[in-house]
């Protein structure tokens, strides 16, 4: 009896250490960003503990600097992301509406040809997505970084998912009581789709800010709108060996969403689940 | 009459609702997808107005497609790609299945573990690359000077990312323990779904942990694996930002088809680089050879999936 | 020889929280013996330490010569059915039926041959090549039991196997089951919560309550004697009636006066009869009456004005053969009398009612346990 208690209880420490193990080597990169941007300039490659004085120092110095005002790239970060993740969600949301809910012509086919671009990898639309904003006028826009990704297929088809188990019968009870489509919508469906919706927000706000391919081709090096990752990239181009420098830049990208996930990260993974569980 | 009111009424709502998303949708996926093929076959000319660039191309046929023929980059940047992707995709999904089995546990704290591996996952790539860079780099980074102190000094003087047999398969460590997340959250999703008293069924029938493990439980995330691994595969083709924040397609010292090859220098990356120096008519092109590529891909993975049923 | 041996069996939980405890059983070889009772009273935890998938606090379990209780489930020479079937859903219904084989390393024709005579037994070798997706509810089942037969075990164990079918589908199975159990001979012990199937599967039933044996006997015994208010009421459906009385002797002394509470009936017994009651005079005790031992008094014999128990109707259940009649005593007791079909009654109607006096049951309202005469 003590025999087996005893080696269940060796398991679970044995369990326990494998682990904590795995996290360490998991999320040891971003303790070392930390640690890093913590320390006085040239000393971040050494392994002492000369911290910046004050602390903070390189954090304010990043923040601040006038070639590469991240306080800047962080206020752009966070209205693509924010402007991005809320158009997204409101068009995929009518959308989704539309195909749970409704039948029109062409329903199939349109269907059809969102489910097959699902599978192109995006890499294939850079080029000819930069010819269109191009001609558009849209570079160096807030336009141009982001409404090309508005229409974001998946998000889409995880709405229709949900709005498929609303029951007709809410819909049908609110046309008799005399409701507009636009007020059904915006009384029942949304609401009914909250958690849904949120998690497309959240998840678009996350493609959003650390999109880097799109938000450094459709900027130039010059221009005011820059996001974190590409502001980030341009800066190590400058100060490629002041690590400490360039840690307290990267974490300001980190923080943020990893905060968010912390708080929100139900949404994250029922999200992602829910899509690959589909598959 | 009322009837075919009500119909022509619910398409009109349904456009205007769909509205918005479709042409977004229209302008910026389904119609670049020919777009592309269009720019493929025009070539820039020298008149190099950012804004005007587009409408001076010159029209050149499939002169683009010949060229990409013969070149020795591109062809060796798929063979790179095949290997990233050799590289990611079975140690991505050991791992995250490895985990899911760990975490399968009704231990306190698991979830906090569970947030802590899954964290990564939606960080930053460049970031992660960045920091990557750090811990890789010679003489000071932290890695070399673990195994520095281990005995093994080759990475000392060049670092993990400038040495052309290690650059590769650093980046690719990199991306897996960052990613590795997404799929052990899969593989939980589907372990738990499977009943206890299957297990214990196998119990009475005479199986052991290992064999309940591989007659039991791998059969039955197979879907995840699949999905995974398609996932892989996509990511391997889109694979850039990495490359950009760790080592630029370099170091440039392999010798392939009469040119000198950059190690890391996948087909994203290198497609990146022909629009980087503007050459946008053989970028299309070459986004065109890897879409037609990846479609082949897609179509073997589903005839595969059809015949395992 | 497969007999099954608990001594003294106990499960316990993080030190409290009990499985069941003070298990004895001796079941003997070849028979078929049901573990019942309500949800929590310990049947599975008793059919699951006998598998071996929950360890034995305390206690020593035998199976044939054996002391088992550190021996792993697989080396136990056992099979289970689970509730819920617990097929491998991504295996074919051959393969389901070959894994256990294939593990223990049989050879490649015994395993074939098994199979085949296993899937012949139970009709289903129309199946083999299905997989449990596309079977039915009872087609699983029949998978469920192959997989048991096929390893040819000492003892057979059913975790509530029929809980899942419908009705019909339930009464069908039932009688395959002992038919199956008649052919192959095989020790097997059944759980269940249904007392309908405990009744007529068992050899002996086993009644259990909150961990704890309640009665072991055959069927019908514990239907006639039942040991304790709570196993005469959970055995017999509708179940027994059970009302508050009060013993007293009358003036000649020659009778127990049994009185309902609030002014209702009384009933005399002859002291000769009734002398376990002797103890219990001028005490509170509880009544125990079965509906078909109720009779209405227009349809008996029974002349005098004795022992007359008067009720109204408050609602009559007919079905067809039998009619169920709820009646309110005037001591406002409520009881179920069951009648012939024929015998119809409206709400409101006043009966009078004879209780068949060989067939009353006493319990101690403390213990609630039967007090017997011998």
């Amino acid at each position: 009896m003590d025999v087996k208690k005893a080696r269940e209880r060796l398991r679970g420490i044995l369990l326990i250490t494998a682990l904590i193990i795995g996290a360490v080597i998991m999320l040891f990169p971003f303790f070392w960003m930390i640690f890093v941007a913590l320390k006085e300039p040239g000393h971040g490659f050494k392994l002492d503990f000369v911290f910046a004085k004050p602390l903070w120092n390189n954090f304010v110095a990043v923040w601040k600097n006038t070639a590469f005002p991240f306080s800047k790239f962080f206020r752009n970060s966070l209205f693509v992301a924010t402007s991005g993740a809320f158009l997204t969600a409101l068009f995929c949301s009518m959308g989704a509406y539309v195909f749970a809910k409704k039948n029109f012509v062409l329903k199939e086919v349109i269907f059809w040809m969102m489910l097959s671009t699902l599978m192109i990898p995006g890499m294939m639309f850079m080029v000819p997505q930069f010819a269109i904003v191009t001609k558009l006028g849209w570079i160096n826009t807030y336009r141009g970084m982001i409404i090309p990704h508005v229409a974001n297929v998946f998000g889409l088809f995880l709405l229709r998912q949900h709005m498929e188990t609303i029951p007709d019968s809410l819909l049908n009870s609110a046309q008799i009581d005399g409701a507009s489509e636009w007020q059904i919508y915006k009384n029942i469906i949304v609401p009914l789709s909250m958690p849904v919706i949120t998690t497309v927000f959240l998840l678009t706000f996350l493609f959003q800010w650390t999109n880097f391919l799109w938000q450094l081709v459709v900027n130039t090096p010059d221009s005011m709108k820059l996001t974190l990752p590409v502001g980030l990239a341009l800066f190590r181009g400058q100060y490629s060996t002041e690590w400490t420098l360039l840690m307290a830049a990267s974490a300001f990208s980190i923080i943020p969403i990893a905060v968010l996930f912390i708080f929100a990260q139900r949404f994250f993974i029922e999200g992602l689940t829910a899509g690959a569980v589909k598959e | 009459m009322a009837i075919k009111n009500k119909i022509l009424r619910e398409n009109i709502t349904s456009y205007i609702f769909l509205g918005p998303f479709l042409i977004i949708f229209l302008v910026f996926l389904a119609y670049p997808i020919f777009y592309s093929l269009i720019i493929s076959m025009h070539k820039v000319s020298w008149s190099t107005d950012l804004y005007k660039v587009f409408s001076d191309m010159k029209f050149v046929w499939f002169r683009n497609y010949v060229r990409l023929f013969d070149d020795s980059r591109f062809w060796w940047s798929l063979i790179v790609t095949a290997y990233y992707a050799v590289l990611t995709i079975p140690l991505s999904v050991f791992l995250g299945l490895l985990l899911a089995i760990l975490l399968n546990n009704k231990l306190p704290g698991v979830s906090f573990f569970r947030s802590a591996y899954f964290l990564p996952s939606v960080l930053d790539v460049l970031v992660v690359g960045i920091i990557w860079s750090l811990i890789y780099s010679p003489h000071f980074g932290i890695l070399p000077k673990i195994l520095n102190s281990l005995g093994i000094k080759t990475f000392t003087e060049t670092g993990v990312l400038a040495n052309s047999r290690t650059a590769l398969p650093g980046v690719a460590l990199a991306m897996v323990l960052r990613g590795a997340g997404f799929g052990m959250i899969l593989f939980l999703a589907a372990i738990q779904n499977i009943p206890v008293s299957v297990y214990e069924a196998a119990d009475i029938d005479g199986a052991n942990p290992w064999q309940k493990l591989i007659y039991i439980t791998i059969p039955l995330v197979k879907p995840i694996i699949f999905f995974l691994v398609i996932m892989g595969t996509i990511a391997s083709l889109n694979a850039f930002t990495e490359i950009y924040a760790m080592t630029q397609g370099g170091p440039y010292v392999v010798e392939f088809m009469g040119g000198i090859q950059g190690a890391t220098r996948v087909s994203g990356y290198y497609l990146f680089e022909k629009w980087d120096t503007m050459q946008y008519g053989y970028a299309a092109a070459v986004s065109y050879v890897l879409l037609f590529i990846t479609l082949v891909i897609s179509l073997v993975n589903a005839k595969i999936m059809r015949n395992k049923k | 020889m497969a007999e099954v041996i608990l001594n003294d069996i106990a499960k316990i939980y993080d030190g409290s929280v009990v499985g069941c405890k003070d298990i004895n059983l001796s079941i003997k070889d070849k028979e078929f013996c049901v573990l019942v009772g309500p949800s929590g009273c310990g049947k599975s935890t008793t059919l699951r330490v006998i598998a071996g998938l929950e360890d034995i606090t305390s206690g020593t379990l035998k199976i044939g010569d054996r002391v088992v209780n550190e021996v792993a489930s697989k080396d136990r020479d056992i099979a289970m059915v689970f509730q819920n079937y617990a097929l491998y859903p991504h295996m074919k219904v051959w393969d389901n039926l070959a894994f256990g084989l294939k593990l223990r390393k049989y050879p490649a024709e015994e395993i074939k041959k098994r199979v085949t005579e296993t899937a012949r037994i139970l009709e289903i070798e129309h199946l083999l090549d299905r997989r449990p997706k596309a079977l039915s509810g009872g087609q699983r089942q029949r998978v469920a039991l192959g997989r048991a037969i096929v390893r040819k075990p000492k003892v057979f164990l059913f975790d509530e196997p029929l809980s899942n079918l419908d009705a019909k589908l339930r009464v069908q199975m039932r009688v395959e089951i002992k038919k199956l159990h008649a052919r192959l001979q095989i020790t097997s012990i059944y759980v269940t919560h249904d007392q309908v199937e405990a009744m007529t599967m068992g050899d002996r039933i086993v009644v259990m309550k909150d961990g704890y044996i309640q009665q072991v006997d055959d069927p019908i015994k514990i239907y006639e004697n039942p040991s304790s208010k709570f196993v005469a009421g959970f055995i017999g459906s509708p179940s027994m009636n059970f009302i508050n009385v009060k013993i007293s002797t009358n003036s000649s002394g020659e009778y127990f006066t049994v009185s309902e509470k609030a002014g209702g009936f009384k009933i005399n017994l002859a002291k000769k009869g009734f002398a376990f009651l002797t103890p219990f005079n001028s005490r509170e005790m509880i009544l125990g009456v079965r509906p078909e031992n109720i009779t209405d008094r227009i349809y008996s014999d029974i002349k005098e004005a004795e022992n007359i128990v008067a009720a109204s109707v408050e609602a009559e259940e007919p079905m067809g053969s039998e009619n169920y009649i709820h009646l309110k005593t005037q001591g406002s007791s409520e009881i179920v009398m069951k009648t012939d079909g024929a015998n119809r009654v409206k709400p409101g109607d006043r009966l009078e009612l004879l209780f068949n006096t060989e067939k009353i049951h006493f319990f101690d309202p403390k213990t609630e346990k039967r007090i017997y005469g011998d």
